[in-house]
């Protein structure tokens, strides 16, 4: 390929070097001679470029992405065709990509970080999206980051494109499938819906460090997407505040009607959290979602869903932080959140103007964050004037404002109300960047919280929380010692808690001990075991299945009796009571033995060691179809008393002929 | 038996990168086979021409000193081919840069007196007609064919499907590649019909049964198959191989 490098398009692009190799075309760095400036040039791969039909749907939708002009998007100049190659002309972008980024800085990402560049991710695909024009393969190898940590996607069109080709290929040659919609691996029709569903892939990504579905290979993954369920956010880190859980599943939502109907939606709620962290966010108002316990449904995000410590600490933080807010909304509307918007305005304007005002704070706070994590590292640190954070601590907000030297020129903004043992109610207990630090011009704003005094312990709600979550909050984050038991329940999910003892809004003592009653799923279905001995393999492992038992290992024994692939023995014999999920151990014959010797010595050593007291005694009298005692391979005592947990859901259907092969 | 192979480039694609073969010994015994390979420039026909050859000949070395008796042997000697077949495009890809990444579908049939036994992998397929009926005989190593036998879509749909071109085996892309064996009993008069999916992709099961049918002359017939698609545009390579019984 390299065959171009020097050749000069178009009598204008001088083709300087090799910069990438997608699937469908090779990047070049080149020279646009007529404007004098770097460009990228891709041009088409000579494969694909032999298909005229190919060649036209190139050329169509690369010039309909021409038509996208947008801070977020790579720019296409051009779409030409010269000597036989078809090539496009793009904004020659110096950054990497977000997959690197990731890489590089290591993920999880910080969660404010991952919110700027969804952001802008989400930007972009509003600007697409109202052009007519769907992605369909937002992955973070094709999010560029800039230097000045801005985001800007490319690629927009090519998948739709690429698709069009339709020469004979290998799953693993598909490329990434882990940010793929549902509706996408279906092959249903999609829309730009199919783009919120992979931006929603890139920030669970971000903000977990893993990705939701991985497989050993592409179909899999693309299964999963279908037919599988998300470990939420929360899970996989405890620093991921919920709403921000809600939002990334929400545009996850494999339903389409439970997902955001646009970039702008999911934006409006990113926006909505970032002013209000604690908010609730609204799933779809259709019905509810069954097994959702991260998503809270409520008809008025207005009002607290619980009046004291739901979740974790975030929420309590955030909850007393809104409470706050209203409280001096109410009480002195243009005190604090005054801006230009609010001058004049009133009452009536005032929600406005502290949505703006926030929002301002946030993006100030987003600069603050992206110059210090991102951007100060890329440049070589020249002489910008530097300032040294003052000490905050210990100061009321009314000792603030009355003496605003004690700010030294930097801004505040006012953080939640957070318990503290060091301060009292009113002073700020902790400010960051802290004091002594020095930062840039232009970074100048501190954020504080306010001390609301010393920690009353409190029962928190705990009900349908994943119960290793509510555990680590009363112990680690109240002192509490915690009992767990275990009840079966047909309405809360297996690991999610059932109740607790004392109840929610309890007062709490230092080192007490709580219970919580956590779920071990609907009770267990009693099955009767029946004789499986003497028949073929796949017979009694598809009855096995039918009956809700899983096998789960199959031994091999030589046996004079039964024909190769015969069982000869069960792990549970037959008319024995077993429930649905159990493991049952199955042994097939390989037919005689080898030698023909008697067999008189047992060949299979037992594998396990005898069992502990068993309260039955090992089966002794087989039923006739049993093959003789001297046959019988070890009697490892079956589970007779509690079932073993089933730790994983019955195996789903396979495809009859190995379809999912490599 | 009579044989009867053609394949067409199509309407849209530059290089024709499907392969059939057949050899016929007796008047009652036959190897059939079509390919459709993929990979860039040409490898693509490089690997589809290797295995057609490959595996014909290496059926025909395994019969030619007396037929297995049992059909398990029969079964075997299918196996054993794609293996060879398999073997040698892994091989040519491994060793020469050019090919790297290459590789092939594989529908083969071994048609004997009463009875044909019929091997693939990946998405080229066998049809049985008979009584005026098209019968598909293998089942596609797809990802399509992966959602269809999860109940995610149906047959119809997979059929347009975006990422119907994705196989999940193929010959000569890993050091082995598992096949899909089926014996079936035949009778006179069946048509075996083996093709790349540049005609399933364009002619539904209906038609290829409507139009055997129809068409008493098998070479006819064949022809008829392929003329219809290149009507219809033929987007892909399309080839057809058919042993009347």
């Amino acid at each position: 390929m390299d065959q171009y490098i020097g050749k000069m398009l178009d009598n204008r692009y001088e083709i300087l070097e090799r910069i990438g190799n997608g699937g469908m075309a090779v990047v070049y760095k080149a020279r646009d001679h007529r404007l004098n400036r770097l460009v990228a040039v891709k041009i088409l791969k000579p494969e694909l470029a032999s298909d005229a039909d190919f060649r036209r749907r190139f050329h169509d939708e690369s010039q309909a992405v021409a038509m996208l002009s947008h801070s977020n998007i790579v720019s296409v100049y051009d779409v030409s065709r010269s000597d036989g190659l078809d090539y496009i002309v793009m904004e020659l972008i110096d950054g990497m990509t977000l997959k690197q980024y990731m890489r590089k800085r290591g993920i999880p990402l910080n969660w404010r970080e991952a919110i700027h560049f969804i952001t802008q991710i989400l930007r972009a695909l509003d600007h697409a999206h109202s052009r007519g024009i769907i992605h369909r393969d937002i992955k973070p190898q094709n999010v560029l980051i800039l230097r000045d940590g801005s985001v800007k996607v490319t690629d927009f069109g090519i998948a739709r494109i690429a698709s069009a080709a339709q020469h004979t290929m290998t799953a693993e040659a598909i490329g990434s499938v882990h940010y793929i919609s549902p509706e996408q691996a279906k092959g249903s029709h999609v829309d730009c819906r199919t783009d919120i569903y992979s931006a929603g892939v890139v920030l669970y990504e971000m903000i977990t460090g893993r990705l939701p579905y991985e497989g050993d290979n592409p179909v899999n993954v693309a299964i999963q997407h279908i037919s599988s369920i998300p470990i939420p956010p929360g899970e996989l880190n405890p620093d991921i505040p919920p709403a921000l859980e809600s939002i990334t599943l929400k545009a996850m939502a494999p339903d389409l009607n439970q997902r955001y109907p646009s970039a702008e939606a999911m934006l409006e709620d990113l926006k909505e959290f970032r002013r209000t962290p604690n908010m609730v966010v609204k799933t779809s108002d259709r019905e509810e979602i069954e097994d959702e316990p991260t998503v809270v449904m409520t008809s008025a995000p207005e009002a607290p869903a619980r009046p004291v410590r739901t979740r974790d600490r975030y929420e309590d933080q955030y909850d007393s932080r809104y409470d706050q807010r209203r409280e001096r909304r109410r009480a002195d509307p243009e005190e604090e959140y005054d801006d230009r918007e609010d001058r004049g305005g009133g009452l009536a304007s005032a929600a406005p103007a502290i949505a703006v005002a926030a929002i301002i704070i946030f993006i100030v706070g987003m600069g603050v964050f992206v110059w210090n994590v991102f951007i100060s590292p890329l440049l070589n640190p020249g002489e910008p004037e530097r300032y040294t954070v003052p000490d905050l601590l210990g100061y009321t907000r009314e000792e603030l404002e009355a003496s605003p030297d004690l700010l030294d020129g930097f801004e505040v903004e006012w953080g939640s109300e957070t318990y503290s043992e060091e301060y009292e109610e009113g002073q700020i207990c902790n400010q960051s960047p802290e004091a002594g630090e020095e930062v840039l011009a232009g970074s100048r704003v501190i954020r504080v919280n306010v001390s609301s005094g010393k920690d009353e312990l409190k029962m928190p709600y705990l009900i349908n929380q994943e119960y290793r979550r509510a555990q680590q909050t009363l112990m680690e984050e109240l002192g509490m010692v915690v009992k767990v038991e275990r009840e079966y329940s047909d309405e809360i999910t297996q690991d999610y808690v059932i109740s607790t003892d004392p109840e929610e809004g309890a007062d709490l003592v230092e080192g007490q001990t709580v219970t919580l009653v956590v779920s071990q799923g609907p009770a267990a279905v009693p099955v009767t075991v029946i004789p499986w001995v003497g028949m073929s393999l796949s017979e009694a492992e598809r009855q096995i299945r039918d009956m809700g038992l899983v096998v789960t290992e199959v031994k091999q024994y030589a046996s004079n009796e039964y024909a190769a692939g015969i069982v000869t023995f069960q792990s549970i014999q037959p008319g024995e009571q077993a429930f649905k999920g159990d493991g049952i151990v199955l042994w097939v014959s390989t037919g005689p033995e080898p030698t023909p010797t008697p067999t008189l010595e047992p060949t299979p050593t037992p594998t396990l060691p005898p069992t502990e007291t068993p309260t039955d005694p090992p089966v002794t009298e087989p039923p006739a179809t049993e093959p003789p005692p001297t046959q019988a391979p070890p009697t490892e005592a079956p589970p007779t008393e509690a079932p073993p947990p089933v730790t994983e859901a019955p195996p789903t259907e396979q495809p009859p002929v190995g379809g999912e092969e490599q | 038996m009579k044989l009867y192979g053609m394949t067409d480039v199509g309407r849209v694609r530059r290089d024709n990168q499907d392969s059939y073969a057949f050899r016929q010994w007796t008047e009652d015994t036959a190897v059939l086979v079509v390919c459709d390979g993929m990979g860039g420039a040409q490898s693509g026909s490089v690997a589809s021409a290797v295995a057609v050859e490959a595996f014909s000949a290496e059926v025909e070395k395994l019969c030619a000193g007396g037929m297995p008796n049992e059909p398990e042997g029969r079964e075997r000697v299918l196996i054993q081919a794609v293996t060879a077949a398999n073997r040698r495009v892994y091989d040519l890809a491994q060793n020469n840069p050019e090919y790297e990444g290459m590789g092939t579908t594989l529908v083969g049939a071994l048609a004997l007196p009463g009875e044909a036994y019929i091997a693939n992998v990946g998405d080229s397929r066998c049809y049985l007609l008979r009584d005026g009926a098209a019968r598909q005989l293998t089942i596609d190593h797809s990802y399509v064919q992966v959602l269809v036998n999860r109940g995610e879509i149906t047959q119809e749909e997979a059929r347009h499907h975006p990422r119907r071109n994705v196989i999940t085996r193929a010959v000569g892309v890993d050091s082995e590649v598992g096949c899909d064996i089926r014996r079936l009993e035949t009778r006179p008069g069946d048509r075996l019909l083996l093709c790349s999916d540049g005609l399933t992709n364009v002619l539904d099961d209906g038609e290829l049964a409507a139009r055997s049918a129809a068409e008493a002359d098998p070479e006819r017939y064949a022809a008829a198959l392929l003329e219809t698609t290149l009507e219809r545009g033929a987007p892909d390579n399309v080839t057809v191989v058919l042993a009347e019984i």
